[in-house]
């Protein structure tokens, strides 16, 4: 199944700023992996996220020690296990943006006029609530983080594992304090430097 | 026993029901019969077929209907006393059981009395025998058992156990 970054690929059922965020997977388990960027709306903040681990869990776990099919009927066991086996990630948010309200809603203008600059992203002070939808991350909001390419001074130095998505460096940004490149031997660290 | 029955009542108001037992109430000359010794053939066709014998259902009420809606709660007043109770054809017992998503089955579940297990197997199995050739594909029964399975997953050895009997169940559909 190709996952649009539109959808919602789980909803979040707790965790705190020092622990990770849980976040409950709504698809299988294999359309996402260790190390993605995942996104968040809630209230008027979004957050960017990093998956730091992904588990399986049981309601019970008699129901993840026995197979069903193997007692029940194809149907019934493939409605218990939906029912009583489900995965979950283990999200690390990194940075939260404000956002305002939804662009359709009465009080936008209202916030708008409050907040007519857009805002940057800054480190994690708050948490999105429970059940807030997360979907993977899409390209503008890789951007957001990176920058944009412009073939000056924001270039691409990669893209992201899960989807691909440009990953910029901003040299103005770069240069102005200092940097370290750490790579182990023989991946380039001396080319790309020249 | 799981059989959907129903009480017409007032102004087009209907009670639904599911009869949870069935009890044949002592008799004392069945006592006297037995204790007899020998019972001729002739003797306990009469007492089987030209004798009434006071039979009681227990029904667990499941909702009601009133004002051509379907109510999936308890109505809020009882039947009147001597009212006809009778059973539910299919076109009636589908249209109660499918509006709504089925949340009548908790009245079943809820209750201590009568075990819930079999009623509920009893209940689909007519469900099942009531589904007409129109109606298909079955759509009712994976939802049903989306809401059952919801209802009792926190009870491991109790929905293991319900799911048994329903296996059985579907092996003896096809």
């Amino acid at each position: 199944m190709e996952l649009s970054t539109q959808d919602s690929i789980g909803y979040v059922s707790g965790g705190g700023l020092e622990a990770n965020l849980q976040v409950r997977l709504t698809v299988p388990v294999g359309e996402v992996q260790e190390g993605a960027f995942v996104v968040t709306d809630s209230q008027n903040w979004r957050f960017y996220c990093l998956v730091t681990d992904i588990q399986l869990q049981a309601l019970d776990e008699r129901y993840a020690g026995e197979v069903s099919g193997a007692r029940f009927t194809p149907q019934l066991a493939a409605l218990l296990d939906k029912a009583t086996l489900f995965p979950t990630l283990a999200v690390m948010p990194v940075l939260m943006m404000e956002i305002g309200p939804d662009l359709n809603a009465p009080e936008y203008e209202a916030w708008r006029a409050l907040n007519p600059e857009d805002s940057q992203p800054s480190t994690v002070k708050t948490l999105p609530e429970h059940h807030s939808k997360v979907r993977l991350a899409a390209a503008e909001d890789i951007s957001k983080i990176f920058g944009a390419e412009n073939g000056k001074e924001i270039f691409r130095i990669g893209k992201t594992r899960e989807q691909g998505h440009p990953i910029c460096l901003n040299l103005k940004n770069f240069v102005q304090r200092s940097a370290g490149i750490f790579r182990y031997t023989g991946s380039g660290k001396s080319f790309w430097h020249a | 026993m799981g059989s959907l029955c129903v009480v017409d009542g007032q102004a087009n108001s209907k009670t639904y029901g599911l009869i949870a037992n069935i009890q044949v109430l002592d008799d004392g000359l069945v006592h006297q019969l037995v204790s007899e010794g020998r019972l001729k053939a002739e003797q306990r066709a009469d007492n089987r077929y030209n004798r009434n014998q006071p039979v009681e259902l227990a029904v667990i009420t499941l909702g009601f209907q009133a004002e051509g809606r379907f109510h999936h709660r308890l109505p809020g007043q009882v039947p009147l006393a001597l009212q006809t109770l009778r059973l539910c054809g299919a076109d009636e017992g589908f249209a109660f059981c499918s509006a709504g998503k089925f949340s009548y089955l908790r009245h079943i579940l809820s209750q201590t009395e009568f075990p819930d297990q079999e009623l509920i197997v009893a209940h689909i199995n007519q469900l099942n025998n009531w589904q007409p050739a129109q109606r298909d594909p079955k759509t009712w029964y994976p939802q049903l058992m989306e809401i059952l399975i919801r209802s009792l997953r926190s009870d491991y050895d109790r929905l293991t156990q319900l799911l048994d009997a329903l296996s059985d169940l579907e092996q003896s559909w096809n």
